[in-house]
């Protein structure tokens, strides 16, 4: 896998991220699509194993750091863990399910990116949850787990707009077995 | 081409361990691992370039949006002149009530500590949390650089407060709005009749939805005068002398509350659409020089 473009696109999908959120989030804005997860799954469908796992640490970390926790009464903390594991496993699930899917189909990005959407959420809240019994944090197991939940269907939205620029880039990440178009011819 | 053994055995360790390392940081107290702020500012520095457009962007798109519109900016100045003189007003009645207090009780010469002079420092909103449900927090481009310190005033606008500073780094700051759920309770007072100064004391808690809500007591003596429309300002001992008096919100709603019949709930919200903010101000505190200094 090129690094560099997935350096590239992961910076750009982080900021999308960050920046859309006034815009495309309802409510009190905790519900959101993520950017990310469309990235996280499409490199575990075509890289190799290994490369996909260590692609969803470093989306893990970076949305790990860019993130923080509101503490009780006041004052946030960053922790860095929960979101690497969980895009792990979420990467992990993927890359199991590649075998009985259809890697160049934007329906199998949006389907997986929910499911994986929603994994790394459990994890994320699991970890939550348990540091909520020694820390001062501000955590609603139950709220953020509904949260989690329409978050990951909203990201089915995210991964088909983002499957229209991923799928035609798939020469440029160098993948073995590049998606290229829709309907290309196997090699 | 076959690989090096050594590089091999490498790679085969690496990834288990570092998957090892970030369990055991995922568990461990946040004060032990406060260090990783910096990283989370250099992340945000590095992912801004980006953000910070699309931020922009996304707030002139947005249908909450409180920037200047064609036709409006000149209104719009003109009414926030107005809550300014309005604020100034009620502080210096809040201050000679404290000083007529002070006179009438001691004898002595004990010193008055004035409020504190404050500098304000525009900073603007380059994103929030890439996990909005976890921090509300908004960040702005300004940080202990720019002398920011955790608990600093932050508003929107002259008047309208938006919440206190959270956390600082070299370059950008975290903000919690009043009307976050990880809020704790303010106290505050409802301006019943400005021309006389009657008030009404209550305490607000952020409800979660861009609102706050809080339980009041009717005075009882004619027409209930809480009422929707009505202003509602700081007045909490927890919060700096440069805050206090500063706009809430507004009375949008009064409900009946199930603690009495002369009990009501009213639920308020801020003016201007926090979450929405461009730009804020942060009210950074003075250093206050003593009156004494230099004196014979």
């Amino acid at each position: 896998m090129n690094w560099i473009v997935f350096a590239l696109v992961a910076w750009i999908a982080f900021g999308l991220e960050i920046g859309l959120r006034p815009l495309i989030s309802p409510g009190d804005g905790s519900i959101a699509p993520s950017f990310v997860i469309p990235i996280l799954v499409y490199i575990s469908l075509w890289a190799p194993a290994r490369t996909a796992l260590w692609g969803a640490l470093i989306l893990g970390l970076g949305a790990d750091l860019l993130s923080s926790i509101d503490l009780a009464p006041s004052g946030s903390a960053t922790i860095i863990g929960p979101r690497a594991i969980g895009y792990l496993l979420a990467a992990q699930l993927v890359i199991a399910s590649r075998g009985v899917v259809i890697g160049r189909s934007p329906v199998t990005l949006v389907v997986l990116s929910i499911v994986a959407a929603f994994v790394a959420g459990v994890v994320v809240v699991a970890f939550y949850t348990l540091r909520s019994f020694y820390d001062p944090v501000v955590w609603n197991p139950g709220r953020q787990l509904s949260v989690r939940f329409f978050s990951a269907l909203y990201t089915g939205l995210s991964a088909l707009g983002m499957s229209l620029v991923l799928i035609p880039l798939g020469s440029a990440f160098r993948f073995p077995h590049a998606p290229g178009a829709r309907f290309a011819r196997r090699a | 081409m076959h690989r090096p053994l050594h590089k091999s055995r490498l790679s085969r360790f690496a990834f288990p361990v570092i998957v090892m390392l970030l369990l055991l940081l995922s568990v461990l107290p946040a004060r032990a691992v406060r260090w990783t702020h910096w990283f989370g500012g250099v992340a945000v520095g590095a992912v801004s370039p980006v953000a910070h457009p699309v931020t922009e962007l996304s707030l002139w798109l947005s249908p909450g949006r409180t920037g200047s519109r064609l036709g409006e900016g000149d209104r719009n100045a003109l009414i926030e002149e107005a809550q300014l003189w309005e604020r100034k007003y009620l502080l210096a009645q809040i201050a000679v009530d404290e000083l007529n207090d002070k006179i009438a009780r001691l004898s002595g010469a004990i010193a008055i500590n004035p409020s504190a002079p404050v500098r304000p420092v525009t900073a603007p909103v380059i994103g929030v949390s890439s996990d909005p449900s976890a921090s509300t927090s908004l960040r702005v481009r300004a940080g202990s650089s720019l002398g920011i310190r955790v608990g600093d005033v932050v508003t929107h606008g002259a008047v309208q407060l938006l919440g206190r500073v959270d956390l600082v780094q070299g370059a950008y700051s975290e903000i919690r709005p009043i009307t976050a759920r990880s809020m704790p309770p303010v106290e505050a007072v409802l301006m019943l009749d400005a021309r006389s100064g009657r008030t009404l004391a209550c305490l607000l808690r952020p409800v979660g939805d861009g609102t706050l809500r809080g339980d009041v007591e009717d005075p009882g003596d004619g027409p209930s005068p809480i009422d929707v429309g009505v202003a509602v300002r700081l007045r909490d001992d927890n919060w700096p002398d440069s805050a206090q008096m500063l706009m809430i919100g507004r009375v949008v709603r009064v409900d009946r509350s199930p603690d009495g019949p002369l009990r009501k709930v009213v639920i308020v919200r801020p003016e201007r659409d926090l979450r929405h903010a461009t730009e804020v101000i942060i009210r950074v505190p003075e250093p206050i020089t003593s009156v004494s200094e230099g004196a014979p």
